[in-house]
């Protein structure tokens, strides 16, 4: 079987869509199912995008996370957080989002590592002295990542410490 | 990576042991984690990413644990060693798809593997054969355990381990079991488990996890809540929905080997097992087909062979990519599909 999209490549990638109106087979090939976003890795953002159906008020923040640079509206169209900070920033947002994902109080009640006293300034520093790396490589200042680079190894270590 | 290195020609989740195995096939437990500090693998930089890889590598490299451990630079690997290991379960379509320094770590027995920058840091599971849930979790959780004490994770008070997407922040944990369900397939009452589950928060995926089709009558159920739940919570939602699920499709087997219906269903599995003894050329997609009724006929006491963990091993054996790499050459798909037939003939002559 030939993939039903481009009729070129084989079908290798073979979509059972169980919906109200029964089931349907789809046949593609591996970059056409990647494409349309259907191999493994994109059905979460399109679970997403339905769970983001009547949260149009949510994208009114036009704030941007101050560690690595995302705003929500680009979250909500690509599916995925820039980093852990986001959590924070987006708190308000999210949490709707979370609750019809999750239901229940949204409140974590798992596990934590053992013994976690969770340095946040420490790791919102660390998140801070890599982007300001990564900026000084691409302008080539050398000695200015090679100091970003010590204070990220003691930043490192003081958090290795602390967990 | 060479195949012959690994303990068994596929993991040890698919030998058959176990609880329940007359239904289920493997349990298994993944934890999302990533690393405190770093950007998440979206928005992480090169750089970065190979930072994380190295990491994760020296501490795995720390682990006191026996038994040999392979670790594949999946940004390195040939197309069909990563699709090799996309259907040996080890890692997944997202991970071989991503971009930038990425890999995957696993022990002999294919028990414990970790994925690397797919899209969390760490994407960490164990997979046992038979319903054993419990002792997944255990298994995940030691290494988990083990990981933490030299990589801090990133974690809240309030949002447990924070993840990528939203839809694992909490506990991170994603517990599932693949269940054979032909019987619940052939009568068409497929259906009410997708109901049921639904309502449950629970999960049903393919053979290959999100977006893939349920090839061989295989379905796994998984929870869906992450974040407000306990680790035994999740267990728990699980095992209370699981023994309905099991006894509906051991009730509908029951039935099936009743009267007329049995005589159709010890046709299915004899003309089943001819097929796959004398076929020239077979696809995959009929070949999971008639494995699945030659596993409920070996399970049902209708065919004596052949054994259970054989079957089972032919899910994952008769895959592309692992006709391919038996063929020790890459193959259109006629010649894939000659290739697959002969080896069905060798293992079922």
């Amino acid at each position: 079987v030939n993939c039903q999209v481009c009729e070129k490549q084989p079908a290798t990638f073979h979509l059972t869509e169980i919906g109200e109106g029964g089931k349907t087979v789809r046949h593609l090939c591996e970059e056409c199912a990647g494409r349309l976003g259907l191999s493994s890795g994109n059905p979460v953002p399109s679970m997403l995008a339905t769970l983001f159906e009547g949260t149009k008020e949510l994208a009114a923040t036009t704030q941007r996370c101050p560690e690595c640079g995302i705003s929500f509206e680009e979250f909500r169209a690509k599916g995925r957080l820039g980093c852990p900070k986001d959590y924070e920033v987006f708190a308000k947002e999210l949490s709707p989002l979370l609750e019809k994902i999750h239901g229940g109080s949204g409140k974590h009640a798992g596990r934590v590592p053992a013994g976690a006293g969770r340095d946040t300034a420490r790791e919102d520093a660390l998140l801070r002295l890599r982007r300001e790396l990564a900026r000084a490589v691409r302008e080539e200042k050398y000695e200015e990542a090679a100091r970003l680079r010590d204070e990220i190894r003691q930043a490192e270590d003081a958090l290795k410490g602390v967990s | 990576m060479d195949l012959s290195e690994l303990d068994t020609p596929s993991g040890e989740w698919l030998r058959g042991v176990g609880a329940e195995t007359d239904v289920v096939l493997s349990s298994r437990v993944r934890l999302a984690r990533n690393l405190a500090g770093f950007p998440f693998a979206t928005k992480a930089l090169e750089d970065q990413k190979g930072e994380i890889l190295s990491r994760v590598r020296a501490a795995v490299d720390r682990w006191k644990q026996p038994g040999r451990r392979f670790f594949v630079d999946v940004s390195a690997a040939p197309a069909i060693e990563s699709r090799l290991l996309v259907e040996r379960h080890l890692v997944s379509r997202e991970l071989v798809l991503a971009k930038g320094p990425r890999g995957a770590v696993f022990g002999a027995d294919e028990r414990v593997s970790l994925m690397v920058n797919e899209e969390d840091h760490l994407r960490l599971q164990a997979i046992h054969s038979g319903l054993a849930l419990d002792a997944a979790f255990e298994e995940a959780y030691a290494v988990d355990r083990e990981l933490e004490r030299s990589i801090p994770f990133a974690v809240s008070p309030s949002w447990g381990y924070l993840t990528a997407c939203p839809t694992n922040v909490g506990t991170g944990m994603r517990a599932s079991v693949m269940l054979h369900l032909p019987a619940l397939v052939y009568t068409k009452q497929m259906e009410k488990v997708f109901q049921a589950c639904a309502r449950t928060s629970l999960a049903v995926r393919g053979f290959y996890g999100e977006g893939t089709m349920a090839q061989g009558d295989f379905y796994q159920i998984s929870n869906q809540v992450t974040l407000g739940v306990s680790e035994q919570d999740i267990l728990h939602t699980l095992g209370r929905m699981l023994p309905t699920i099991l006894e509906y499709e051991r009730e509908l087997r029951r039935h099936l080997m009743k009267d007329k219906s049995k005589l159709r269903l010890e046709d299915k599995a004899y003309r089943a097992l001819a097929v796959l003894r004398a076929a020239r050329t077979i696809a995959s997609e009929e070949a999971m087909e008639l494995l699945s009724a030659v596993r409920l006929g070996v399970v049902l006491g209708i065919l004596s062979a052949p054994s259970l963990p054989s079957v089972n091993e032919l899910f994952v054996l008769i895959q592309p990519a692992h006709v391919q790499k038996l063929a020790g050459k890459e193959l259109e798909a006629d010649e894939r599909d000659q290739r697959r037939a002969a080896l069905l003939r060798e293992r079922f002559g």
